[in-house]
């Protein structure tokens, strides 16, 4: 088993994402909880998928590591430190493609807000050359200068990977990031995450329900139980280097073992 | 290929179908200047035909568009319009201003805290259905007979169109907008600073293009008591002379006047303020 050597960044950058004995409920204490009891390891520099059926709580530890959602027993912790708030150590690449980018500022500003507030932090001087690098590495220098509005779906979510990874978190969180794209472009955004996930290393904890895109993607695969309760069903290690065949013997291995669980809690969601 | 096309179509290499009469018309009139067209067109009939009405009637009551242009000069002339029209400008300006930039703060602080909302909604809810008219008088004897009670009321009439617009505008900011901004590393104030309020400007914008209405409207009862000038002023002191002419005139420069600021806002939204109105529509 060398599922770490299958591409991995050991050595960069990138902190540990752990749930230990997590509940979490909306609303009062009266309100059934979501997610019971939840405990996961993440490795540092690990990317690691989240998939499971409709409403079983995927997008819902992604909010808890980054913050924005607090368990109510338990702990989510980001290197050992407990997450207590959002903080650009963990930054989020939206499903949203029209939210989360600022529509009043252009795509080179939309990539400088992150490094701006942080250069407000640090004391440090923001560096407008940082902001070219990554518009050229997600391929908008030529469209720098356009509003949000002007863009591609394809294109958003490009400025929301560049405007995130630009301020180097460690750990990179992704909701669904390319759900509503085309499968062409999907298909090219998929390959340049994990190239630049390659290159600059960090934790990725990457939310789809695209069981080819798991597999494409993820070294570790965490399959999640129907609800009412979130859990985790089972990891499967994916060892096959990147970038990966998808008609591959191996991938179809692996696809045809995370699909098969999928379906049975789909399955089991539905006759509950 | 084209020869394919052109066989499908039935029609011969290099010819379009005739459209005919109807299809050139209508062809004629779509787009940006055959809608001005329509719109010229409409107008020109409407004042044929209050031309054709006023003969029959007493021109006292109903003066034809020959007449009401005559009295336009004359006012015209004796610099009456023109000073009528800077006061009550002036007026509406002051009093849009002041009451938009009272609403402005406090419909972003009620759509951004809960328990700004909970202090000021009472209050909001409750003035927003009391008339500017019902406070005239009242507005008189307080803020006296002068220019401050008249743009008091102009204030009064715009600034709850404009609280409530920007208060629903700023608690309805995307909150993937706002999360987005916390995990690039914003704090509250430039939460914000940088997100909520350019994310409500959309809402700040249509507020006040509503409350500029809101502003010509009260202007005339603003005017109708204890003013010696303006528009309102003129319309009400020219039932005195049985003027009704000059009340035409009076009516067409509210009517013209409220057109032009309202393009000229939204000139203003197309030019400098276009990038934070992409979400709003063209009407």
């Amino acid at each position: 088993m060398n599922g770490a050597t299958a591409g991995s960044n050991q050595g960069a950058r990138g902190r540990s994402v752990a749930f230990s004995g997590v509940e979490l409920r909306y609303g009062g204490k009266e309100s059934p909880p979501v997610v019971v009891d939840l405990s996961l390891q993440i490795a540092a520099g690990e990317f690691f998928v989240i998939v499971g059926p409709s409403g079983c709580g995927k997008s819902t530890l992604l909010r808890l590591v980054a913050g924005f959602l607090e368990p109510n027993e338990g702990t989510v912790t980001a290197g050992g430190v407990a997450v207590t708030g959002p903080g650009p150590d963990r930054a989020m690449v939206f499903q949203s493609v029209d939210g989360p980018l600022m529509d009043w500022l252009t795509v080179r500003q939309n990539v400088a807000f992150g490094l701006k507030m942080q250069a407000k932090r640090t004391g440090q001087e923001f560096d407008p050359a940082v902001v070219d690098h990554w518009l050229q590495l997600v391929g908008l220098t030529s469209a720098a200068g356009k509003l949000p509005h002007e863009l591609s779906g394809g294109m958003k979510q490009r400025v929301q990977i560049a405007r995130i990874l630009a301020v180097k978190p460690d750990v990179v969180l992704m909701d669904e990031p390319f759900a509503a794209l085309d499968a062409q472009t999907r298909r090219i955004l998929q390959r340049q995450v994990v190239e630049l996930w390659q290159t600059e290393g960090g934790t990725v904890v990457y939310v789809t329900h695209d069981i080819r895109e798991a597999v494409l993607l993820g070294q570790r695969i965490g399959v999640m139980r129907a609800g009412p309760h979130s859990d985790f069903r089972s990891l499967h290690t994916v060892d096959i280097g990147y970038p990966r065949d998808e008609f591959s013997p191996e991938f179809a291995g692996v696809a045809r073992a995370v699909e098969a669980e999928i379906v049975e809690e789909v399955t089991r969601a539905w006759q509950n | 290929m084209a020869e394919l096309t052109d066989s499908a179509t039935g029609a011969a290499p290099g010819t379009t179908p005739d459209p005919g009469g109807a299809g050139r018309l209508r062809a004629g009139l779509s787009g940006k200047r055959g809608a001005m067209l329509i719109s010229a067109l409409a107008v020109a009939i409407t004042i044929v035909a209050w031309q054709i009405g006023s003969w029959n009637y007493n021109p006292q009551l109903l003066p034809g568009p020959a007449k009401v242009a005559r009295g336009t000069g004359e006012l015209s002339n004796s610099g009456l319009l023109w000073d009528s029209i800077a006061v009550s400008l002036e007026r509406v300006f002051k009093g849009w201003l002041l009451g938009s930039g009272i609403a402005i703060p406090l419909g972003l602080l009620a759509g951004v805290s809960r328990f700004a909302r909970a202090a000021l909604d009472p209050f909001i809810h409750f003035f927003r259905f009391v008339p500017a008219l019902a406070l005239t008088s009242l507005f008189i004897l307080w803020f006296g007979i002068g220019e401050t009670s008249k743009v008091n009321l102009v204030a009064y009439a715009a600034l709850f169109v404009v609280l409530i617009t920007t208060a629903t505008g700023a608690s309805s900011v995307h909150p993937d907008k706002v999360n987005s901004a916390q995990t690039l590393g914003a704090g509250r104030r430039d939460v914000f600073l940088r997100v909520a309020l350019p994310a409500t400007f959309p809402s700040i914008f249509v507020g006040m293009r509503l409350a500029l209405a809101n502003a010509f409207l009260v202007i005339v009862a603003a005017e109708a008591i204890a003013a010696q000038e303006g528009i309102g002023f003129l319309i009400w002191n020219s039932r005195t002379f049985f003027r009704t002419d000059f009340m035409f005139v009076g009516i067409f420069c509210f009517g013209v006047l409220g057109f032009v600021c309202d393009r000229l806002w939204k000139l203003l939204g197309n030019t400098l303020l276009r990038r934070y109105l992409t979400g709003v529509g063209s009407y």
